[in-house]
């Protein structure tokens, strides 16, 4: 495996944990008079930065906006923050699974693959 | 563990919340509090701890906090009873006009919110157990 590669899953488990407190912060907010919804988005430039090179993905920080209001109804949605959250969670857990099958495929390397 | 301990202070202001609403509702027959005054439905307001430019500027999410506890602004319900110990001279009681249907609504609210941040608590335990299990030997 390329380096580049274990470092793209590095900032994205990053990404990916800077937007579940996002999305928890809106879950506890789920009651608050005027609070908006905020989101991290970490993926576009995560996939430009992998182009250019391992020092562009260490410079990678994850963006924090508003949610775009919706066009019917102003509410947030508890259940779409959740689904988020869960989504979030098994996109996790497969770089993780990832991480760990390379770790696996270093293992097996120095132990001459027995 | 930041996300468990965002959605732990939502908990927390999710429960104080649901206690003054059982207070309102427990309190919707009395005529006079302990300093004479009539009562006067609460209402919790809470809001993020650390707003949108503290988000942007680096800062970590905060999760929920209480801003206060703030009387809601409302009618009395005067209701004629003049054997009663607090009537007035004209022979009113002074009762607080509590929405039943408004607190029994926001007890439904606060019960999913609360629901929904346990859950939310849950889904993080699995993102850290998932996490404790790299470079596990297999």
């Amino acid at each position: 495996m390329e380096p580049p590669s274990s470092l793209v899953i590095h900032r994205a488990l990053d990404g990916l944990s800077a937007r579940y407190a996002a999305l928890a912060e809106n879950i506890a907010n789920a009651n608050s008079p005027g609070y908006r919804p905020v989101r991290v988005t970490f993926e576009e430039s995560l996939r430009a930065a992998a182009r250019e090179g391992p020092d562009a993905v260490r410079a990678v920080t994850p963006r924090i906006e508003h949610q775009p209001v919706p066009a019917f109804g102003s509410e947030m949605r508890l259940d779409l923050e959740l689904a988020s959250a869960a989504e979030t969670a098994n996109r996790y857990a497969a770089l993780i699974e990832l991480l760990g099958r390379q770790m696996q495929i270093s293992r097996t390397v120095i132990r001459g693959g027995q | 563990m930041q996300a468990t301990e965002i959605s732990r202070s939502a908990l927390d202001v999710e429960w104080q919340r649901l206690q003054v609403v059982a207070g309102n509702l427990a309190n919707i027959n009395t005529s006079r509090t302990a300093s004479g005054e009539p009562f006067r439905p609460l209402r919790l307001v809470s809001g993020p701890r650390t707003g949108f430019a503290g988000l942007v500027a680096g800062g970590l999410p905060g999760g929920v906090t209480v801003r206060g506890v703030e009387t809601v602004q409302g009618n009395a319900r005067r209701v004629y009873e003049p054997a009663h110990p607090h009537a007035d001279t004209e022979g009113f009681v002074t009762y607080p006009a509590i929405d039943h249907a408004g607190e029994m609504t926001l007890l439904i609210r606060t019960a999913r919110a609360y629901e929904a941040n346990l859950t939310a608590i849950n889904i993080a335990h699995q993102m850290y157990a998932r996490a404790m299990q790299l470079g596990h030997q297999s």
